[in-house]
């Protein structure tokens, strides 16, 4: 008897008994818009050398509330995140990947010629009956 | 990528899954298995701060701050279109003692020998649902 609850006790798989929870699909979308946002907020800081301290001094917060952000596990207010979005210059690149939402797409008028641009472009598009369509180029010239 | 987990046949448990289960019924798990889905949707490859490969180690980790001064690391490794799942355990974020050491890189050695055992035996892992 003691053996087989021993037994039991170790196959419990505790995220499949989270997901059995009916909100379990809402926490896990915080969840990923948070982790996504960790990862944007690390790269950034990295990209512009700053310590997490030097961050937290730049937006006007402590070194805890950027390590708990990069961390994954803190919901971050508007204020803060308008702060953090400012004092990182993240770029509507940076929003779409967290927020699944499409990024910017440049059009171009008639009689546009060799325009050359330094990015990838992540495209985006979702036709009328329901298909998504995603786009990417690194082109840097375009010709027309 | 699909995400299983290492299943020891001395033990007869999977390790992490058992260190999971600690945690049944705190809202934790969901950013755990927010990050280790996160980590294979990118094809296991390290995306700093969620994971990071280790040096002198064929596995990589997933870390999660559990509090002020607590780690939880996740070692797992690619094999094939797997993601394994390996080993689980707790840390302190920072430590100077050389008993620390051994004992943290004690938990590295597991995870290396859990790899040893499934590259032999290539069928000992249990689906992550």
């Amino acid at each position: 008897m003691k053996n087989i609850s021993k037994i039991d006790k170790n196959n419990i798989d505790a995220i499949a008994e989270a997901k059995k929870d009916k909100n379990f699909q809402k926490y896990s979308e915080e969840a990923k818009v948070k982790i996504k946002f960790a990862v944007e907020v690390f790269n950034k800081r990295e990209a512009m050398s700053l310590s997490q301290k030097q961050l937290a001094e730049k937006i006007g917060t402590t070194q805890k509330i950027i390590s708990r952000i990069e961390n994954g596990d803190m919901c971050v207010g508007i204020g803060l995140e308008n702060r953090i979005i400012q004092g990182l210059g993240f770029t509507s690149d940076n929003l779409s990947r967290i927020f699944n939402c499409p990024s910017s797409v440049v059009f171009f008028r008639e009689g546009v010629k060799n325009k050359t641009f330094d990015k990838t472009f992540n495209i985006s598009m979702q036709s009328d009956d329901g298909v998504n369509v995603e786009l990417k180029t690194n082109t840097n010239t375009i010709n027309k | 990528m699909d995400i299983v987990y290492y299943h020891d046949p001395n033990l007869g448990y999977c390790p992490v899954k058992k260190y999971l289960s600690q945690y049944l019924g705190h809202k934790i798990i969901i950013i755990i298995d927010g990050k280790i889905r996160y980590v294979a949707e990118n094809d296991g490859r390290p995306v700093p701060p969620i994971s990071f490969p280790l040096v002198d180690f064929s596995f990589l980790n997933i870390h999660h701050r559990k509090d002020k001064n607590i780690l939880i690391r996740i070692c797992y490794f690619r094999h094939e279109d797997k993601m394994v799942l390996l080993h689980a355990f707790e840390k302190p974020d920072s430590y100077d003692t050389e008993r620390e050491k051994r004992t943290i890189n004690k938990e590295f050695m597991v995870a290396e020998n859990y790899i040893k055992k499934f590259k032999l035996n290539v069928k000992l892992y249990e689906e992550y649902i």
